[in-house]
């Protein structure tokens, strides 16, 4: 793959094996993508594929891998603010209010940050629930509560791994179009894994499917309809089943 | 018997159920009552077969009391103020040494928690040593600081510090790897790290280890009084034993049991004060 300065995120030759007692396992392999400044990218696999390994490589929670992965010039290495992160768990401490939660990755006093906190919780439609618990917000909320905490510390890659993956099909659709109000309103960079062919193709501006184990970029499918999509347009319906078909074919081809 | 609890366990159970069952609504005046009673059914069992048993005459009343004459015997021993300076005593010690339980405990709890190094140079000795039981070190104890007071601390603050230790280090091991991933995308400092996450995460775990330990120095008090000295329940209790005053005996028992649980009942409300945002299975009806 040819170097590309223009690209934000670089994803050069990427591998990682894990080891184990019972052996080593290779969860990716040989992965390069370039991810461009304020792209929305739906990376989509088959379940247990890797790709939440190939996300937490790069949020650098995960480490020790083979190549290349390179945020504006930086190897990433370890964890840090500029790449903000949203689990399948929303993961609010339970002890914090939601306030205090949003504003965890901030430095600096309480009612200093209050203005920030008040317009990020905002920004993801909960104003009135600064001083409540999380153990008092739904799924979808908690989710959302999440969102601002990672989106308050301005990073400049958001990595969504299954962020909607626990929450109901209606909740779920809100939460797809929420995400890409905030993406169109905020501008960063974001990255979403999901097992969710529709979610995919609908926040997207390309669709990256990987293999099964270990991941490889199996096909990269362009969307570009016009936002914010609608999921019934004959366009849609189209490209959903061209990735339904990519899938078909790869999962023929493992299984020989 | 069975059939006697079984029938009780029926009644009540019936009588909670039928005005659900009619629809009409139950006021928190007569639930809160019945709460009560569910509260007094198995205190009130034990004193009907305690009464029962003392009132045939097969036992001597030397051996067992009846609940009556327990009750002039704990009416003595407050009139004559030996049960109040009994318990300032004991109560006394049990603070002191409490204190340098928890103290020496939490201290070295933290420590190992927040470093693998004190870890493995505190824990394996610790973990040896509290398989030791409290009644294997007394000896020692008392070859080494006699049967005074300092004896006595050293055996209270011994039996706390086991499970405030052990407690304090699960906590900080049992923090959720979910949230220090948390904190390390958030690039947390050392100091908010443990301030936000690791404190609040183990403080439930810290807690059972402080009301373990209050329950442990409350028993080992006795214990330790029961050794030497002149004062305190246990030595109360020696001597009700050597005069043969069972109904003193018993009272003293009774006593120890009911002031164990009240310092329990505080320190679970201070705790679910401290612990407010934590919502646990609190039992089925």
């Amino acid at each position: 793959m040819t170097v590309d300065n223009s690209a934000e995120l670089t994803v050069s030759r990427v591998s990682k094996t894990f080891s184990s007692k019972s052996g080593d396992v290779k969860a990716i392999n040989n992965v390069s993508l370039n991810i461009y400044k304020g792209e929305f990218v739906s990376l989509i696999g088959p379940s247990g594929c890797g790709k939440t390994t190939l996300l937490r490589l790069i949020s650098g929670l995960e480490q020790d891998y083979e190549g290349e992965i390179v945020l504006e010039g930086r190897r990433i290495e370890k964890p840090g603010l500029d790449r903000g992160m949203i689990f399948q768990e929303h993961r609010l401490l339970p002890w914090l209010t939601v306030g205090a939660n949003v504003a965890l990755g901030l430095p600096g006093s309480k009612s200093h940050n209050k203005e920030r906190v008040q317009f990020y919780l905002e920004r993801v439609g909960l104003a009135d629930f600064i001083d409540a618990y999380p153990a008092q917000l739904s799924g979808g909320m908690s989710q959302r509560a999440a969102i601002a905490r990672a989106l308050i510390c301005q990073p400049k890659v958001m990595l969504l791994d299954e962020p909607f993956g626990a929450l109901d099909a209606l909740t779920r659709v809100h939460m797809q179009e929420e995400i890409e109000k905030i993406w169109l309103a905020e501008k960063t960079t974001m990255i979403l894994v999901t097992h969710d062919i529709e979610e995919a193709i609908f926040l997207g501006d390309r669709v990256v499917v990987m293999s099964t184990r270990p991941a490889e970029i199996d096909t990269i499918v362009p969307v570009s309809l016009p936002r914010t999509r609608d999921r019934s347009s004959p366009e849609f319906v189209e490209l959903r089943k061209n990735v339904v078909n990519i899938f078909h074919e790869m999962i023929g081809t493992y299984s020989i | 018997m069975t059939n006697i609890i079984s029938t009780i366990f029926g009644l009540s159970r019936q009588a909670a159920d039928k005005p659900h069952k009619r629809g009409t609504v139950v006021s928190p005046f007569i639930s809160r009552i019945k709460i009560y009673a569910n509260l007094m059914i198995v205190p009130l069992l034990l004193l009907t077969v305690w009464q029962i048993l003392s009132g045939t005459g097969l036992l001597l009343e030397v051996v067992l009391p009846s609940p009556w004459k327990v009750l002039m015997g704990l009416r003595t021993i407050i009139l004559d103020g030996t049960l109040g300076i009994d318990l300032r005593d004991s109560g006394i010690r049990v603070l002191v040494g409490y204190f340098w339980g928890v103290l020496i405990g939490l201290s070295l709890g933290l420590a190992s928690g927040l470093s693998k190094f004190v870890e493995r140079l505190v824990g394996p000795v610790v973990d040896v040593l509290r398989q030791i039981p409290l009644y294997a070190w007394i000896p020692l104890i008392i070859l080494w600081f006699g049967i005074g007071e300092m004896s006595k601390y050293v055996i209270i603050a011994k039996s706390v510090f086991i499970p405030v230790f052990v407690n304090t280090l699960q906590g900080i091991r049992g923090v959720s790897k979910d949230y220090i991933e948390v904190s390390q995308v958030l690039e947390l400092r050392y100091f908010k790290l443990l301030s936000k996450v690791v404190m609040p995460s183990a403080l439930p775990s810290i807690f059972t280890g402080l009301r373990l330990g209050a329950g442990f120095a409350w028993m080992a008090v006795v214990a330790a009084e029961m050794l030497g000295g002149l004062t305190g329940i246990g030595y109360g209790l020696l001597q009700a034993k050597d005069f043969l005053q069972s109904d003193k005996l018993i009272a003293l028992m009774l006593v120890i049991g009911l002031v164990g649980f009240l310092v329990d009942r505080v320190l679970k409300l201070a705790e679910s004060s401290v612990l407010h945002w934590r919502k646990g299975f609190s039992g089925e009806k």
